[in-house]
């Protein structure tokens, strides 16, 4: 078959030369980069009439402001722009914004539909590769421009950065203040994560501290005081509706026993529990699983020493909480339902206080005191590896993870003239990037709500 | 006879294979943003894409900086009632399409030299403190937050005309081996200026990613960077990955013209990097 034979030559023959063209390439590894903020360019969103870029004036405020403070991004000075981008779906001239700087390039546009509805669309740009990451359009109400403008710096980190942003969130705190009499008052109060819509939800008649959210973000639990004694608090944010849920006496849903102090209650991720910690006849707190649809209480630690302050980790399985019954008080994980040894996670000197499960679930951040500073730290949650302090101040209290696990609020209180004043803060998981949250005035307790999808 | 079949029956199985081979990342380049949650709808869908604009106009100045309107501090409201209204939720609007996106025509670029000439005195870069090799899994803060202190350092030592070069004066030692060990340096110094690694990403020993560059003899690149594994890199259901990707391909673009001995083009002209932050822990 001499024809077979040749074809079979033929291919031969092609193959070598092909490879002999194919060069082997100048391999190089490059283990280290820098974490410089990724520039990026938001001219103003266009919109039609005065009234629709006014508001795109407004929506790329928030969203510079938002991606800017992160510091994960640096925005651009719109007055090097060259480019005057007029239609959003015409291919930007990417050599005018690379060279101004630019990696990225927001534009957005905002119409109103015939209904009266607001339609923000925008498109992500990557002025290096010249390819467009991301186009979406999102329809609202036009009070809800806000709202918009949060969703889209969620997008835009989103895609940017792999993790998931936090900006189309609240924070409810405590605003601390004064009566007229001189007496200190502690009311619940709500913001958006950059501080806009602030409101009250409680008044000055009692104090409410502790606050933390529901999985849904409808629901908050604080704990206020009835006759001296701490009591924990279900509130609906939607309906405004609170309610005792333990107490010794009265009408809460479910008695406990004497004194019945029940404290700092956290819902499980799936939103059908609490842990809270609730003070037994001996006076010692233990752990206690509260199901919110049984409506039934049971004993989680039973042991001398107070064990208080339980938060869930993300898959809820597990809690860590605070526990003095290796003597110095330390943090502790134990499993949530109940049986298995409590593992000590924290080893260091000093006071180990304040636990929250990173939702993340690799870290749980903690306050720890010694010699009389107070320090925010966060270490791994199996107790392995070093711990690492992240900021460190007069006082310290309360963190609350961001949706995402990259940042952290407190309180931080510092010595002024008329005693302790508190403020909120936040810090970057690297340590970096401290910054105050916008409270209007003295402030504490922070808790961040979580994404709602 | 025997022989036409077996050309017929090669071929078509040849056009299949390619078809497989081929067709699903064909498929892939249209199907790639994440649907963000309620209240969206396509862009494509109203959108009516025109061809590139005809001729970029030669307009150039600078847009007047829009006046920043002071946003007032909010405050808490004073005493209000105990009963706060509910904020509205916005109408759920679950329309979500994938953007079909077909990108509308590039325009030429005009070519564009963003480097300076390199200096002419080339001082010997300094030793980068490396930070402690760690072994442990997950995210490793210390390590990540030296790696910020030590990037802001050097983006303040780099500020400036004095910026450090890297010898490719070193090269003159040896054979074969050690020459490549030299451009090895020389591309590896480049690179990592661009390189915005992924030290903060959970497990960022696994987001390696390998890109290959074409260049041309005054180091430009000949053609856009490609992954080398792109069906690894882009199937990955993993956003740290997509971002790694994007990040490795950004930094062979913006590191480019490189600045290579023209006389060994030969060795240069194809080099795959290899992104990969576990490397620096052996």
């Amino acid at each position: 078959m001499p024809f077979f034979r040749r074809l079979a030559l033929a291919f031969l023959a092609l193959s070598f030369s092909a490879a002999a063209a194919a060069q082997e390439p100048l391999r190089v590894d490059v283990a280290e980069g820098h974490l410089d903020p990724l520039p990026i360019a938001i001219p103003d969103f266009t919109g039609v009439d005065v009234e629709t870029r006014a508001t795109g004036a407004d929506i790329t405020r928030v969203i510079a402001a938002n991606l800017s403070g992160t510091a994960l991004f640096v925005q651009i000075d719109p007055a090097a722009y060259i480019e005057r981008i007029e239609d959003i779906d015409l291919r930007p001239r990417f050599q005018d914004w690379r060279i101004i700087g630019a990696t990225a390039l927001l534009v957005g546009r905002v119409t109103v539909q015939s209904d009266g509805r607001l339609l923000v669309a925008f498109r992500l740009w990557d002025a290096r590769l010249d390819e467009q990451l991301l186009g979406l359009q999102l329809i609202t109400t036009p009070e809800n421009w806000r709202r918009v403008a949060h969703r889209v710096s969620d997008a835009v980190y989103q895609r940017l950065t792999g993790e998931r942003g936090y900006f189309d969130t609240r924070i409810v705190y405590v605003a601390e203040g004064r009566d007229a009499d001189g007496t200190p008052t502690r009311r619940l109060a709500i913001m958006d994560q950059d501080g806009a819509n602030p409101s009250f939800l409680t008044d000055r008649s009692y104090m409410a501290l502790l606050p933390n959210f529901s999985p849904s973000a409808q629901q908050v639990t604080y704990v206020s005081y009835i006759e001296g004694s701490a009591t924990t608090y279900l509130y609906d944010l939607e309906t405004g509706r609170q309610e005792a849920l333990f107490s010794s006496g009265g009408r809460s849903a479910v008695r406990v026993e004497s004194g019945g102090q029940s404290l700092s209650a956290r819902f499980s991720p799936d939103g059908d529990r609490l842990a809270v910690s609730i003070a037994g006849r001996s006076g010692g707190h233990d752990i206690h699983m509260f199901d919110l649809r049984t409506r039934t209480l049971h004993r989680l630690t039973s042991h001398p020493a107070d064990d208080v302050e339980p938060s869930f980790s993300p898959d809820g399985r597990q809690i860590v909480f605070t526990s003095s019954r290796g003597g110095a008080t330390q943090l502790y994980v134990m499993p949530s339902g109940g049986g298995g040894e409590a593992q000590r996670i924290s080893f260091g000197e000093g006071r180990y206080t304040s636990p929250v499960w990173s939702p993340r679930g690799d870290l749980i951040a903690f306050v720890k005191q010694l010699r009389g500073r107070f320090m925010l730290g966060v270490v791994r949650a199996d107790g392995s590896g070093e711990e690492r302090i992240l900021f460190e101040s007069y006082f310290v209290d309360t963190p609350a993870w961001s949706p995402n696990g990259r940042v952290l609020l407190f309180t931080r209180g510092e010595m002024a003239a008329q005693g302790m004043r508190s403020e909120i803060w936040s810090i970057d998981l690297t340590g970096h990037n401290l910054r105050r949250a916008p409270t209007g005035g003295p402030a504490s307790d922070p808790a961040w709500s979580p994404l709602i999808d | 006879m025997r022989a036409g079949w077996l050309i017929s029956i090669s071929l078509h199985a040849g056009l299949f294979a390619a078809g497989v081979i081929y067709l699903p990342h064909a498929a892939r380049v249209l199907s790639d943003s994440p649907v963000v949650p309620v209240e969206l709808v396509t862009l494509a869908e109203v959108t009516n894409i025109r061809a590139a604009r005809p001729d970029p106009e030669p307009v150039r100045e600078p847009e007047p900086e829009p006046e920043p309107e002071p946003e007032p501090e909010p405050e808490p409201l004073p005493a209000q009632p105990p009963t706060p209204e509910p904020e509205p939720e916005p109408e759920p609007e679950p329309e979500v399409i994938h953007d079909p996106d077909p990108e509308p025509e590039p325009q030429p670029e005009p070519e564009a030299s963003r480097e300076p000439p390199p200096p002419s005195v080339r001082p010997q870069r300094p030793q980068p403190q490396r930070p402690q090799p760690q072994r442990e899994a997950g995210l490793d803060l210390d390590r990540l937050s030296g790696l910020v202190d030590q990037a802001r350092r050097e983006r303040e030592t780099q500020s400036g005309q004095t910026r450090p070069e890297t010898g490719d004066r070193r090269e003159a030692a040896g054979a074969g081996d050690a020459m490549t060990a030299t451009l090895n340096d020389v591309l590896r110094s480049q690179l990592r200026r661009c390189w915005r690694m992924p030290a903060d990403a959970p497990n960022p020993e696994r987001l390696g990613v390998r890109v290959t560059l074409r260049l041309n003899r005054d180091g430009t690149l000949a053609e856009p960077p490609a992954l080398s594994e792109p069906g690894r890199v882009r199937a990955s259901p993993d956003p740290y990955m997509r971002v790694a990707a994007d990040n490795a391909l950004r930094a062979a673009v913006e590191c480019a013209p490189y600045r290579l001995p023209a006389d060994r083009y030969a060795e240069w002209r194809l080099i795959e990097v290899n992104f990969d932050m576990s490397l620096s822990r052996r």
